[in-house]
């Protein structure tokens, strides 16, 4: 029975701006409402333009849904289409990559395509004399989705009407982006091997909501943090000299910071669901510095930039509702919901060209050490997010409580008030969930696309001016970005909060 | 006599490796982890790559990799009353092929054995299972046996895996 399908209102109630009702979590019509208004909709991210290296080099990836291909194009560019051939919907490919010379051919009747998706050649041509095949979709060829490139990170909108990237998603979380690509005193980044992969038995927002939490940090991974202490004290009492703390310790640590440290880390909220976590400090801060790698960046970016760079590293930047991603280390989450209950998290790393390998080291180390399947401190995580959908399942109770860090944002009528289109809060806020389901909401309640995106494009349009201009983001794989440098780079403009002098105490 | 006392020697040497390689898995299925850990030299890795033609541990990504400093952070965790994931306690069993030896590799002085295994954990009415090989790169001294490498190509290490608890 569609109860939601037919009533925005059944929708509304599911979200009263403090509390979030289970059936978001639990409800196969839900999560297929969210593959159709939100993900559907919203710019997600595919893929990396290394991955892609030469022209017909592909990749296949799946997103709500629709099996897609990511195929670099003659011209340096690169197009997400349907990996759906438009004879009878067979997939193209079933690898995770490879490459076709300048067309691909169907595995099923040999229909080919062009590397654009266009139809080259279809067998037994003159079989279709009198038919209607050349007005209809098949005529088209591979279904071609909106495709945009920002600093050679490629996103994808199954949406044709959506309002472009820079119009979806705030400056300042493309300037994180920035901050990530800077990094390399060349501006560029390189994907660094395959991704982990790890399937969780969890609604997808229990995963995104605690990409926001800092308070579960140092209760839910207490053992890994104190074991790790403890392990470290034993081996520095045993040592005849002093040891140079290692770079596992150095990452481990930190998830026992208390709670005072999390509420200063502070953190910032867009219309959209889009945010950044640790806009002044973040449990990356401490990393020890590189040797060399500051001076190679003040003589690539000038002294005030790299400084700005080095100095931010905010915990999670998140463009909603799929990607979640560190400046540094270089790491990006991409959230993939399988079904109502079943949630596949890649996790990304990035070698920033031309820095020392040791800055991938690290991001390699922090992402087995903390996101592999196998890693001690993701183990707590994915365990209490089972539990939860197990827990909300359960009779009594219906409600998730994100009541913390109201004070303030009543307004006089007691009504609540969070419709700004930015807003900066404390790290511990439950606002940085609550940012989350009011896109959510906005996004389900609306049944036609015009009125998504002039929501969303309104939301972000101030934040965006800058960007669309400056970023040289593209759209529909023109790609004009793909060896520019940011014209951020040494403006004063730059999207970069600034990180004022919390230190942990 | 000398050549005999050589081919009794070889076959002592590759008893040794053989028993270490079993007796590992047994205390893995044992829980015993102090005596698990105990087995791994101190220069050791334990490695569990993501693609099975895998050569560099560092720079590209592996569901593990871990020396003994992670080896024994692993194991302290264990016995932690928070250790949230260890409630209800996974358990596994690993069914091992019979164990190839492959001898002494002379570059690295390490004696080398190759065993397929299967592999199943359960916590609660959770269970997975997995299966792949493993290799262990063995030091034998005059006493001792210690494992330098434990390198675990599972089947399926470019999928889309659920948690592992346990050490593999």
């Amino acid at each position: 029975m569609a109860i939601y399908r037919e009533s925005s209102e059944a929708i509304r109630n599911l979200y009263d701006g403090e509390r979030v009702h289970r059936d978001a979590y639990l409800s196969t019509e839900i999560f297929a409402l969210e593959m159709e208004r939100l993900f559907a909709r919203r710019w997600l991210y595919a893929g990396h333009m290394s991955q892609v290296p030469q022209a017909g080099d592909f990749i296949t990836l799946e997103i709500a849904g629709t099996t897609l291909l990511m195929i670099r194009q003659a011209d340096g560019g690169v197009q997400i289409m349907a990996n759906r051939c438009a004879h009878k919907g067979a997939m193209l490919r079933c690898q995770a990559s490879g490459h076709v010379d300048r067309a691909i051919q169907c595995p099923y009747h040999a229909w080919s395509y062009r590397l654009d998706g266009s139809l080259l050649a279809v067998p037994l041509r003159e079989g279709y004399q009198g038919s209607h095949l050349a007005t209809s979709e098949a005529a088209g060829g591979l279904t071609r989705f909106q495709t945009a490139v920002y600093r050679d990170f490629v996103f994808v909108c199954l949406d044709p009407n959506a309002a472009g990237l820079t119009a979806q998603v705030p400056a300042e979380l493309l300037g994180c982006l920035d901050a990530m690509a800077d990094r390399s005193p060349l501006g560029r980044l390189e994907v660094a091997g395959p991704c982990l992969r790890n399937v969780i038995e969890c609604n997808w927002k229990i995963y995104l909501e605690n990409i926001n939490d800092t308070v579960h940090a140092n209760v839910t991974h207490e053992s890994s943090a104190l074991s790790a202490e403890a392990v470290w004290q034993r081996t520095q009492s045993a040592a005849p000299s002093a040891l140079k703390k290692p770079m596992a310790i150095e990452q481990l640590l930190p998830f026992s910071s208390g709670s005072d440290f999390m509420e200063k880390m502070g953190g910032r909220v867009w219309a959209g669901g889009h945010s950044i976590l640790g806009i002044h400090a973040s449990l990356h801060s401490d990393y020890s510095s590189v040797p060399g790698y500051e001076q190679a960046m003040i003589a690539a970016w000038g002294e005030p930039r790299a400084k700005q760079i080095l100095a931010w590293s905010p915990q999670n930047a998140l463009i909603y509702p799929s990607i979640a991603f560190k400046s540094a280390p270089q790491t990006l989450r991409v959230i993939r919901p399988l079904g109502v209950s079943r949630t596949l998290v890649e996790i990304w790393a990035f070698r920033a060209l031309g820095a020392p390998d040791i800055l991938l080291e690290r991001t390699q180390t922090y992402n087995r050490i903390v996101f592999s399947p196998m890693s001690i401190v993701a183990h707590d995580d994915v365990q209490v997010f089972e539990s939860i959908q197990r827990g909300l399942a359960g009779a009594g109770n219906e409600w998730v409580s994100l009541h913390r860090g109201q004070a303030g944002t009543r307004a006089a009528d007691g009504s609540r008030a969070e419709s700004e289109s930015m807003a900066t809060v404390g790290g511990t806020d439950e606002r940085l969930m609550r940012n989350q389901y009011r896109a959510w909401l906005e996004a389900l309640v609306m049944s036609d696309t015009a009125s998504v995106e002039s929501a969303s494009a309104a939301s972000a349009s101030a934040a965006s001016a800058s960007a669309a201009s400056a970023s040289g983001a593209s759209a529909s794989g023109a790609s004009a970005s793909t060896k520019g440098i940011p014209a951020k780079r040494d403006s004063g403009d730059a999207p970069l909060v600034s990180s004022a002098g919390v230190t942990k105490s | 006599m000398s050549t005999n006392t050589t081919a009794a020697e070889h076959e002592r040497q590759r008893e040794r490796a053989l028993a270490l390689v079993i007796t590992e898995a047994a205390l893995l299925d044992a829980a015993r982890w102090q005596a698990w850990l105990a087995l791994f030299a101190p220069d050791a890795r334990y490695w569990v790559p993501l693609t099975s033609d895998q050569t560099d541990p560092v720079l590209q990504q592996s569901l593990a990799y871990e020396d003994p400093l992670l080896l024994s952070i692993r194991v302290e965790r264990m016995s932690h009353p928070r250790a949230w994931s260890l409630f209800p306690a996974p358990r596994a069993v690993h069914v091992l092929q019979a164990p190839i030896y492959l001898g002494l590799d002379p570059a690295s002085g390490l004696y080398q054995v190759d065993t397929a295994f299967g592999y199943t954990e359960v916590r609660g009415q959770r269970e997975i299972q997995l299966s792949g090989r493993m290799r262990h790169r063995i030091r034998l001294g005059p006493i001792d046996a210690q494992i330098v490498l434990k390198r675990i190509d599972l089947i399926n290490a470019d999928a889309a895996l659920p948690s592992i608890y346990l050490p593999l």
